[in-house]
Protein backbone atom coordinates (compact mmCIF):
# COMPACT_ATOMS: atom_id res chain seq x y z
CA UNK A 1 0.00 0.00 0.00
CA UNK A 2 2.64 2.18 0.65
CA UNK A 3 4.54 1.77 -2.47
CA UNK A 4 0.92 2.27 -4.52
CA UNK A 5 -0.25 4.73 -2.55
CA UNK A 6 2.21 6.81 -0.66
CA UNK A 7 4.48 6.80 -3.16
CA UNK A 8 2.65 7.87 -6.35
CA UNK A 9 0.92 10.43 -4.56
CA UNK A 10 3.57 13.13 -5.78
CA UNK A 11 3.00 12.53 -9.06
CA UNK A 12 -0.73 12.20 -9.13
CA UNK A 13 -1.14 15.33 -7.39
CA UNK A 14 0.89 17.15 -9.71
CA UNK A 15 -0.66 15.46 -13.19
CA UNK A 16 -3.63 16.29 -12.00
CA UNK A 17 -2.94 19.67 -10.84
CA UNK A 18 -1.36 20.34 -14.56
CA UNK A 19 -4.72 18.52 -16.19
CA UNK A 20 -7.31 21.43 -13.68
CA UNK A 21 -5.01 24.13 -15.10
CA UNK A 22 -4.86 22.83 -18.66
CA UNK A 23 -8.22 22.81 -18.67
CA UNK A 24 -8.92 26.07 -17.42
CA UNK A 25 -6.67 27.70 -20.17
CA UNK A 26 -7.98 25.90 -22.56
CA UNK A 27 -11.92 26.48 -22.08
CA UNK A 28 -11.59 29.76 -20.32
CA UNK A 29 -11.82 32.10 -22.89
CA UNK A 30 -14.24 29.98 -25.28
CA UNK A 31 -16.78 30.63 -22.24
CA UNK A 32 -15.50 33.70 -21.64
CA UNK A 33 -16.66 34.85 -25.57
CA UNK A 34 -20.46 33.72 -24.10
CA UNK A 35 -20.20 35.59 -21.57
CA UNK A 36 -20.18 32.52 -19.20
CA UNK A 37 -16.92 32.67 -17.77
CA UNK A 38 -18.25 31.77 -14.04
CA UNK A 39 -19.31 28.08 -15.46
CA UNK A 40 -15.78 27.56 -16.04
CA UNK A 41 -15.80 26.16 -12.41
CA UNK A 42 -18.94 23.87 -12.19
CA UNK A 43 -17.38 22.83 -16.11
CA UNK A 44 -14.25 21.67 -14.26
CA UNK A 45 -15.41 20.18 -11.69
CA UNK A 46 -17.41 17.92 -13.36
CA UNK A 47 -15.01 16.99 -15.83
CA UNK A 48 -12.53 15.95 -12.67
CA UNK A 49 -14.92 13.96 -10.75
CA UNK A 50 -17.24 12.45 -13.28
CA UNK A 51 -13.93 11.65 -15.56
CA UNK A 52 -10.52 12.93 -15.77
CA UNK A 53 -9.90 12.30 -11.84
CA UNK A 54 -10.55 8.83 -12.25
CA UNK A 55 -8.68 8.10 -15.57
CA UNK A 56 -5.82 10.64 -15.11
CA UNK A 57 -5.33 8.63 -11.53
CA UNK A 58 -5.34 4.85 -12.99
CA UNK A 59 -3.19 6.54 -16.14
CA UNK A 60 -0.84 7.12 -14.12
CA UNK A 61 -0.80 4.30 -11.81
CA UNK A 62 -0.78 1.95 -14.75
CA UNK A 63 2.51 3.50 -16.07
CA UNK A 64 4.14 3.64 -12.97
CA UNK A 65 2.46 0.16 -10.76
CA UNK A 66 1.51 -1.77 -13.64
CA UNK A 67 4.70 -1.59 -14.94
CA UNK A 68 6.51 -2.46 -11.71
CA UNK A 69 3.96 -5.67 -10.97
CA UNK A 70 5.07 -6.71 -14.31
CA UNK A 71 8.36 -6.89 -14.09
CA UNK A 72 8.84 -8.04 -10.28
CA UNK A 73 6.47 -10.53 -11.02
CA UNK A 74 7.76 -11.52 -13.71
CA UNK A 75 11.69 -11.32 -12.71
CA UNK A 76 10.41 -13.75 -9.99
CA UNK A 77 9.31 -16.16 -12.60
CA UNK A 78 12.54 -16.08 -14.63
CA UNK A 79 14.39 -16.37 -11.42
CA UNK A 80 11.96 -19.52 -10.79
CA UNK A 81 10.97 -17.89 -7.47
CA UNK A 82 7.60 -18.23 -8.85
CA UNK A 83 8.01 -21.97 -9.32
CA UNK A 84 9.42 -22.82 -5.84
CA UNK A 85 6.47 -20.89 -4.35
CA UNK A 86 4.45 -23.66 -6.47
CA UNK A 87 7.08 -26.68 -5.21
CA UNK A 88 6.49 -25.05 -1.51
CA UNK A 89 2.65 -25.76 -2.27
CA UNK A 90 2.52 -22.34 -2.02
CA UNK A 91 0.08 -21.08 -4.49
CA UNK A 92 1.50 -17.60 -6.63
CA UNK A 93 -1.88 -16.12 -6.91
CA UNK A 94 -3.39 -15.86 -3.47
CA UNK A 95 0.74 -15.06 -1.94
CA UNK A 96 1.96 -12.75 -4.68
CA UNK A 97 -1.13 -11.44 -6.67
CA UNK A 98 -3.63 -11.30 -4.24
CA UNK A 99 -1.99 -8.74 -1.61
CA UNK A 100 -1.29 -6.56 -4.79
CA UNK A 101 -4.81 -6.72 -5.89
CA UNK A 102 -6.38 -5.45 -2.63
CA UNK A 103 -3.72 -2.72 -1.72
CA UNK A 104 -4.12 -1.23 -5.73
CA UNK A 105 -8.11 -1.85 -5.34
CA UNK A 106 -7.99 0.40 -1.75
CA UNK A 107 -5.15 3.10 -2.80
CA UNK A 108 -6.39 3.47 -6.68
CA UNK A 109 -10.17 5.51 -4.81
CA UNK A 110 -7.96 7.21 -2.29
CA UNK A 111 -5.59 8.80 -4.46
CA UNK A 112 -8.25 9.52 -6.66
CA UNK A 113 -10.08 11.53 -3.65
CA UNK A 114 -6.82 13.30 -3.92
CA UNK A 115 -6.90 13.43 -7.48
CA UNK A 116 -10.52 15.72 -6.68
CA UNK A 117 -9.13 17.83 -4.64
CA UNK A 118 -6.31 18.82 -6.54
CA UNK A 119 -7.71 18.65 -9.96
CA UNK A 120 -10.26 21.48 -8.71
CA UNK A 121 -6.79 23.25 -6.87
CA UNK A 122 -5.27 23.26 -10.43
CA UNK A 123 -8.22 25.18 -11.78
CA UNK A 124 -8.83 27.36 -8.97
CA UNK A 125 -4.99 29.05 -9.22
CA UNK A 126 -5.14 29.44 -13.03
CA UNK A 127 -8.91 30.73 -13.39
CA UNK A 128 -8.57 33.19 -10.67
CA UNK A 129 -5.21 34.34 -11.00
CA UNK A 130 -5.39 34.76 -15.03
CA UNK A 131 -8.69 35.15 -15.49
CA UNK A 132 -9.84 37.27 -12.97
CA UNK A 133 -12.90 35.06 -11.96
CA UNK A 134 -13.47 36.15 -8.07
CA UNK A 135 -12.34 33.31 -5.84
CA UNK A 136 -16.08 33.19 -3.84
CA UNK A 137 -17.65 32.69 -7.43
CA UNK A 138 -15.23 29.45 -8.55
CA UNK A 139 -15.31 27.82 -5.06
CA UNK A 140 -19.36 28.69 -5.56
CA UNK A 141 -20.01 26.94 -8.65
CA UNK A 142 -17.10 23.79 -7.33
CA UNK A 143 -19.69 23.46 -4.80
CA UNK A 144 -22.56 23.77 -6.87
CA UNK A 145 -21.44 21.33 -9.21
CA UNK A 146 -20.27 18.28 -6.20
CA UNK A 147 -22.99 15.55 -6.31
CA UNK A 148 -22.45 12.35 -3.61
CA UNK A 149 -23.18 10.37 -5.75
CA UNK A 150 -20.81 11.40 -8.85
CA UNK A 151 -17.86 11.29 -6.59
CA UNK A 152 -18.79 7.86 -5.10
CA UNK A 153 -19.62 6.56 -9.12
CA UNK A 154 -16.22 8.24 -9.70
CA UNK A 155 -14.27 6.05 -6.49
CA UNK A 156 -16.08 2.78 -7.43
CA UNK A 157 -15.09 3.61 -11.31
CA UNK A 158 -11.20 3.60 -9.79
CA UNK A 159 -11.60 0.86 -7.86
CA UNK A 160 -12.11 -1.33 -11.08
CA UNK A 161 -9.87 0.63 -13.03
CA UNK A 162 -7.15 -0.69 -10.34
CA UNK A 163 -8.35 -4.27 -10.44
CA UNK A 164 -7.82 -4.05 -14.07
CA UNK A 165 -4.40 -2.90 -13.93
CA UNK A 166 -3.76 -5.52 -11.61
CA UNK A 167 -5.18 -8.12 -13.46
CA UNK A 168 -3.19 -7.21 -16.61
CA UNK A 169 -0.35 -6.70 -15.14
CA UNK A 170 -0.15 -9.86 -13.18
CA UNK A 171 -1.38 -12.02 -15.94
CA UNK A 172 1.57 -10.68 -17.78
CA UNK A 173 4.25 -11.08 -15.19
CA UNK A 174 2.83 -14.67 -14.41
CA UNK A 175 3.36 -15.50 -18.48
CA UNK A 176 6.44 -14.18 -19.02
CA UNK A 177 8.67 -16.30 -21.45
CA UNK A 178 11.86 -16.03 -22.72
CA UNK A 179 14.53 -14.18 -19.68
CA UNK A 180 14.66 -10.88 -19.43
CA UNK A 181 13.64 -9.96 -22.48
CA UNK A 182 10.53 -11.18 -22.14
CA UNK A 183 9.72 -9.34 -18.87
CA UNK A 184 10.84 -6.21 -21.07
CA UNK A 185 8.56 -7.11 -23.64
CA UNK A 186 5.54 -8.33 -21.35
CA UNK A 187 5.80 -4.96 -19.11
CA UNK A 188 5.30 -2.71 -22.43
CA UNK A 189 2.05 -4.95 -23.26
CA UNK A 190 0.88 -4.88 -19.63
CA UNK A 191 1.03 -1.41 -19.43
CA UNK A 192 -0.47 -0.90 -23.11
CA UNK A 193 -2.90 -3.52 -22.24
CA UNK A 194 -3.93 -2.02 -19.06
CA UNK A 195 -4.31 1.33 -20.25
CA UNK A 196 -6.54 0.28 -23.61
CA UNK A 197 -8.81 -1.82 -20.55
CA UNK A 198 -9.10 1.15 -18.25
CA UNK A 199 -10.58 3.14 -21.77
CA UNK A 200 -13.05 0.57 -22.97
CA UNK A 201 -13.89 -0.23 -19.08
CA UNK A 202 -14.80 3.47 -18.61
CA UNK A 203 -16.46 3.85 -21.87
CA UNK A 204 -18.65 0.80 -20.50
CA UNK A 205 -19.55 1.67 -17.34
CA UNK A 206 -19.87 5.59 -18.38
CA UNK A 207 -22.74 4.17 -21.52
CA UNK A 208 -24.39 2.09 -18.74
CA UNK A 209 -24.58 4.36 -16.01
CA UNK A 210 -24.83 7.93 -18.04
CA UNK A 211 -28.13 8.18 -17.50
CA UNK A 212 -28.65 6.92 -13.95
CA UNK A 213 -25.75 8.49 -12.08
CA UNK A 214 -25.48 11.71 -14.51
CA UNK A 215 -28.64 11.96 -15.83
CA UNK A 216 -27.98 13.05 -18.98
CA UNK B 1 9.82 -50.47 -3.60
CA UNK B 2 11.66 -47.62 -4.90
CA UNK B 3 10.79 -44.36 -3.46
CA UNK B 4 10.51 -42.65 -6.98
CA UNK B 5 9.22 -44.54 -9.56
CA UNK B 6 9.41 -42.60 -13.25
CA UNK B 7 8.05 -44.96 -15.77
CA UNK B 8 7.89 -44.16 -20.31
CA UNK B 9 8.19 -40.34 -19.82
CA UNK B 10 7.81 -38.08 -22.91
CA UNK B 11 7.62 -34.60 -22.77
CA UNK B 12 6.99 -33.00 -26.78
CA UNK B 13 6.87 -29.40 -26.61
CA UNK B 14 5.11 -26.93 -29.33
CA UNK B 15 6.10 -23.16 -30.26
CA UNK B 16 4.49 -21.51 -33.48
CA UNK B 17 3.66 -24.71 -34.80
CA UNK B 18 6.30 -26.82 -34.48
CA UNK B 19 7.26 -30.01 -32.34
CA UNK B 20 10.52 -30.67 -29.71
CA UNK B 21 10.73 -34.10 -28.49
CA UNK B 22 12.37 -33.17 -25.33
CA UNK B 23 12.02 -36.22 -23.29
CA UNK B 24 11.51 -39.96 -25.05
CA UNK B 25 10.16 -42.97 -22.94
CA UNK B 26 12.30 -42.25 -19.84
CA UNK B 27 11.89 -45.32 -17.47
CA UNK B 28 14.12 -45.37 -14.01
CA UNK B 29 13.60 -45.77 -9.75
CA UNK B 30 15.54 -43.80 -7.41
CA UNK B 31 15.71 -45.79 -3.99
CA UNK B 32 15.45 -44.41 -0.46
CA UNK B 33 18.17 -42.80 0.66
CA UNK B 34 20.27 -43.24 -2.60
CA UNK B 35 22.01 -40.15 -4.48
CA UNK B 36 21.08 -40.77 -8.00
CA UNK B 37 23.02 -38.04 -10.54
CA UNK B 38 21.20 -37.33 -13.97
CA UNK B 39 24.09 -36.45 -16.53
CA UNK B 40 23.82 -35.03 -19.60
CA UNK B 41 25.01 -32.61 -22.04
CA UNK B 42 22.66 -28.98 -22.80
CA UNK B 43 19.84 -29.82 -24.12
CA UNK B 44 19.91 -33.21 -23.09
CA UNK B 45 16.90 -33.12 -21.27
CA UNK B 46 17.89 -33.06 -17.56
CA UNK B 47 16.30 -30.04 -16.64
CA UNK B 48 13.12 -30.64 -18.47
CA UNK B 49 13.15 -34.42 -16.66
CA UNK B 50 13.59 -32.73 -13.26
CA UNK B 51 10.57 -30.19 -13.58
CA UNK B 52 8.74 -33.38 -14.78
CA UNK B 53 9.70 -35.03 -11.63
CA UNK B 54 8.51 -32.33 -9.59
CA UNK B 55 5.44 -31.86 -11.22
CA UNK B 56 6.18 -28.21 -12.74
CA UNK B 57 5.54 -29.56 -16.40
CA UNK B 58 3.06 -32.87 -16.99
CA UNK B 59 4.84 -35.19 -18.93
CA UNK B 60 3.32 -36.02 -22.76
CA UNK B 61 2.84 -39.41 -21.69
CA UNK B 62 3.83 -41.66 -19.01
CA UNK B 63 3.86 -41.64 -15.25
CA UNK B 64 5.92 -40.28 -12.29
CA UNK B 65 5.54 -41.75 -8.77
CA UNK B 66 6.51 -40.62 -5.40
CA UNK B 67 6.78 -42.47 -2.46
CA UNK B 68 4.16 -44.57 -4.41
CA UNK B 69 1.68 -41.89 -5.17
CA UNK B 70 1.39 -41.02 -8.95
CA UNK B 71 1.81 -36.85 -9.58
CA UNK B 72 0.59 -36.90 -12.99
CA UNK B 73 -2.57 -35.77 -13.76
CA UNK B 74 -3.72 -34.94 -10.08
CA UNK B 75 -5.70 -32.73 -8.32
CA UNK B 76 -4.24 -29.86 -6.82
CA UNK B 77 -4.75 -31.49 -3.37
CA UNK B 78 -3.07 -34.68 -4.13
CA UNK B 79 -0.46 -32.35 -5.73
CA UNK B 80 0.08 -30.67 -2.12
CA UNK B 81 0.25 -33.70 -0.53
CA UNK B 82 2.91 -35.17 -2.70
CA UNK B 83 4.60 -31.76 -2.26
CA UNK B 84 4.96 -32.44 1.35
CA UNK B 85 7.40 -35.09 0.68
CA UNK B 86 9.75 -33.65 -1.47
CA UNK B 87 11.94 -29.92 -1.71
CA UNK B 88 13.75 -28.46 -4.93
CA UNK B 89 16.54 -26.41 -4.79
CA UNK B 90 16.78 -24.73 -8.11
CA UNK B 91 19.49 -23.60 -10.02
CA UNK B 92 19.68 -19.95 -8.93
CA UNK B 93 18.71 -20.69 -5.33
CA UNK B 94 15.46 -18.85 -6.11
CA UNK B 95 15.01 -17.18 -2.34
CA UNK B 96 12.12 -14.56 -2.23
CA UNK B 97 14.28 -11.34 -2.83
CA UNK B 98 12.38 -8.88 -0.22
CA UNK B 99 12.51 -11.25 2.44
CA UNK B 100 15.41 -12.19 4.89
CA UNK B 101 17.41 -15.33 4.41
CA UNK B 102 15.50 -16.75 7.97
CA UNK B 103 12.19 -15.16 6.75
CA UNK B 104 12.84 -17.50 3.25
CA UNK B 105 13.79 -20.50 5.32
CA UNK B 106 10.50 -19.88 7.86
CA UNK B 107 8.20 -19.45 4.44
CA UNK B 108 6.63 -22.98 4.04
CA UNK B 109 7.09 -23.91 7.67
CA UNK B 110 4.73 -21.05 8.47
CA UNK B 111 2.41 -22.27 5.67
CA UNK B 112 2.41 -25.42 6.23
CA UNK B 113 2.41 -26.29 9.98
CA UNK B 114 0.55 -24.67 12.69
CA UNK B 115 3.80 -23.74 14.78
CA UNK B 116 3.79 -20.59 16.82
CA UNK B 117 6.40 -18.33 16.01
CA UNK B 118 9.09 -18.65 18.75
CA UNK B 119 8.90 -22.71 17.69
CA UNK B 120 9.17 -21.93 13.78
CA UNK B 121 12.12 -19.28 14.68
CA UNK B 122 13.75 -22.67 16.62
CA UNK B 123 13.47 -24.79 13.49
CA UNK B 124 14.39 -22.27 10.89
CA UNK B 125 18.10 -21.17 12.84
CA UNK B 126 18.38 -25.62 13.47
CA UNK B 127 17.78 -25.90 9.56
CA UNK B 128 20.33 -22.60 8.78
CA UNK B 129 22.62 -24.45 11.60
CA UNK B 130 22.62 -27.89 9.19
CA UNK B 131 23.85 -25.80 6.18
CA UNK B 132 26.50 -23.47 8.58
CA UNK B 133 24.28 -20.08 7.57
CA UNK B 134 23.01 -19.42 10.82
CA UNK B 135 25.26 -16.64 10.67
CA UNK B 136 23.34 -15.11 8.12
CA UNK B 137 19.42 -15.00 8.97
CA UNK B 138 18.78 -11.50 8.86
CA UNK B 139 20.77 -10.55 5.88
CA UNK B 140 18.82 -10.49 2.39
CA UNK B 141 19.61 -12.51 -0.26
CA UNK B 142 21.30 -10.03 -2.30
CA UNK B 143 23.93 -9.74 0.60
CA UNK B 144 25.34 -12.96 0.37
CA UNK B 145 27.30 -14.89 -2.05
CA UNK B 146 25.90 -17.23 -4.64
CA UNK B 147 26.85 -20.40 -2.93
CA UNK B 148 25.17 -19.13 0.65
CA UNK B 149 22.53 -18.11 -1.52
CA UNK B 150 22.80 -21.86 -2.51
CA UNK B 151 22.84 -22.82 1.26
CA UNK B 152 19.89 -21.10 2.17
CA UNK B 153 17.77 -22.21 -0.76
CA UNK B 154 18.78 -26.17 0.54
CA UNK B 155 17.39 -24.88 3.91
CA UNK B 156 14.52 -24.09 2.82
CA UNK B 157 14.02 -26.81 0.30
CA UNK B 158 14.55 -29.38 3.81
CA UNK B 159 12.61 -26.85 6.03
CA UNK B 160 10.05 -29.03 6.29
CA UNK B 161 11.89 -32.14 6.59
CA UNK B 162 11.05 -33.90 3.18
CA UNK B 163 11.80 -37.82 1.95
CA UNK B 164 13.33 -36.46 -1.55
CA UNK B 165 15.09 -33.09 -2.42
CA UNK B 166 15.94 -32.69 -5.91
CA UNK B 167 18.92 -30.48 -6.92
CA UNK B 168 18.77 -28.38 -9.91
CA UNK B 169 22.75 -27.91 -11.28
CA UNK B 170 23.44 -26.98 -7.69
CA UNK B 171 27.35 -25.98 -8.55
CA UNK B 172 26.37 -24.09 -11.68
CA UNK B 173 27.56 -20.42 -11.14
CA UNK B 174 29.67 -21.31 -7.89
CA UNK B 175 33.92 -21.87 -7.29
CA UNK B 176 34.96 -25.27 -6.74
CA UNK B 177 35.36 -24.79 -3.33
CA UNK B 178 31.37 -23.92 -3.67
CA UNK B 179 30.51 -26.48 -5.08
CA UNK B 180 32.64 -29.00 -2.59
CA UNK B 181 30.31 -27.59 0.42
CA UNK B 182 27.30 -28.06 -1.51
CA UNK B 183 28.32 -31.71 -1.91
CA UNK B 184 29.34 -32.34 1.32
CA UNK B 185 25.74 -30.65 2.65
CA UNK B 186 24.47 -33.46 0.15
CA UNK B 187 26.31 -36.06 1.40
CA UNK B 188 25.82 -35.20 4.84
CA UNK B 189 21.99 -35.20 4.51
CA UNK B 190 21.44 -38.28 2.88
CA UNK B 191 23.88 -39.76 5.74
CA UNK B 192 22.53 -37.89 8.77
CA UNK B 193 18.68 -38.14 7.84
CA UNK B 194 18.49 -40.51 5.50
CA UNK B 195 17.20 -38.30 2.38
CA UNK B 196 16.89 -39.55 -0.85
CA UNK B 197 18.73 -36.92 -3.84
CA UNK B 198 18.44 -36.49 -7.41
CA UNK B 199 21.07 -34.41 -8.06
CA UNK B 200 20.52 -32.74 -12.11
CA UNK B 201 24.60 -31.64 -13.07
CA UNK B 202 26.93 -32.01 -15.52
CA UNK B 203 29.78 -31.48 -13.34
CA UNK B 204 32.17 -35.01 -12.76
CA UNK B 205 34.06 -34.07 -9.46
CA UNK B 206 30.57 -33.48 -8.11
CA UNK B 207 29.04 -36.83 -9.54
CA UNK B 208 32.40 -38.52 -8.05
CA UNK B 209 32.09 -37.06 -4.44
CA UNK B 210 27.97 -37.63 -4.48
CA UNK B 211 26.56 -40.23 -6.69
CA UNK B 212 25.25 -43.72 -5.77
CA UNK B 213 23.38 -44.35 -9.16
CA UNK B 214 23.91 -42.26 -12.50
CA UNK B 215 21.60 -41.50 -15.24
CA UNK B 216 22.46 -40.14 -18.37
CA UNK B 217 20.43 -38.55 -20.99
CA UNK B 218 21.35 -38.21 -24.52
CA UNK B 219 18.62 -36.42 -26.65
CA UNK B 220 16.35 -36.98 -24.50
CA UNK B 221 16.95 -40.44 -24.58
CA UNK B 222 18.27 -43.08 -21.49
CA UNK B 223 21.88 -43.46 -22.59
CA UNK B 224 22.64 -45.21 -19.29
CA UNK B 225 21.63 -45.62 -15.80
CA UNK B 226 23.51 -47.44 -13.26
CA UNK B 227 26.43 -46.83 -11.05
CA UNK B 228 29.37 -44.24 -10.74
CA UNK B 229 31.74 -47.47 -11.89
CA UNK B 230 29.19 -48.72 -14.90
CA UNK B 231 29.89 -44.85 -16.22
CA UNK B 232 33.57 -44.67 -15.89
CA UNK B 233 34.05 -48.07 -17.31
CA UNK B 234 31.10 -47.47 -20.13
CA UNK B 235 32.83 -48.33 -23.52
CA UNK B 236 29.76 -45.71 -25.30
CA UNK B 237 32.26 -42.98 -27.08
CA UNK B 238 29.93 -40.49 -25.90
CA UNK B 239 30.22 -41.48 -22.21
CA UNK B 240 33.58 -41.11 -22.14
CA UNK B 241 33.99 -37.80 -23.70
CA UNK B 242 31.79 -36.40 -21.12
CA UNK B 243 33.81 -38.28 -18.28
CA UNK B 244 37.06 -37.07 -20.17
CA UNK B 245 35.10 -33.06 -20.36
CA UNK B 246 35.55 -32.98 -24.19
CA UNK B 247 33.47 -30.94 -25.74
CA UNK B 248 33.77 -32.28 -29.06
CA UNK B 249 30.39 -33.02 -30.38
CA UNK B 250 28.33 -31.73 -27.38
CA UNK B 251 27.40 -28.73 -29.22
CA UNK B 252 25.12 -30.11 -31.67
CA UNK B 253 23.38 -32.14 -28.49
CA UNK B 254 22.58 -28.59 -27.61
CA UNK B 255 20.71 -27.35 -30.49
CA UNK B 256 17.16 -27.71 -28.94
CA UNK B 257 18.35 -26.35 -25.58
CA UNK B 258 17.32 -22.66 -25.99
CA UNK B 259 14.23 -23.31 -27.31
CA UNK B 260 12.82 -25.52 -24.66
CA UNK B 261 14.62 -22.83 -22.23
CA UNK B 262 11.87 -20.26 -23.88
CA UNK B 263 9.17 -22.71 -22.89
CA UNK B 264 10.36 -23.78 -19.47
CA UNK B 265 11.47 -19.92 -18.60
Amino acid sequence: MHQIGVKSLFIVCLVIILVGAILVLQTADQFEKFGAKSFVARMICIAIIRELGPLMTAIVLSGRVGAAFTAGLGSMVINEEVLALKTMGINPVGYLVAPRFIAICIMLPCLTAYAYLLGNVGGYLVGTSMYNIPPSEYLNGVYKSLKSVEIIAGLVKSMIFGAIICMVACYNALTVRGGPEGVGRNTMISVVNSLVAIIIADALFTAALAKRIYGV
Amino acid sequence: MAIIEVRDVHKVFEKDGKKVKVLNGISFDVERGETLCILGGSGGGKSTLLKVMIGAHPPTQGDVRIDGESIVGVDEKKMDAARRKFGVLFQSGALLNSMTVGENVALPIGFHTKQAADTIEIMVKIKLEQVGLLAAIDRLPSEISGGMQKRAGLARAIALEPKVVFYDEPSAGLDPIATTQIDELINKLKDTMGMTNVVVTHVMESVQRIADKVLMLDKGKVILYGTLDDLLSSPDPKIQRFVRGETEGLAAEGANESFVRDLLM
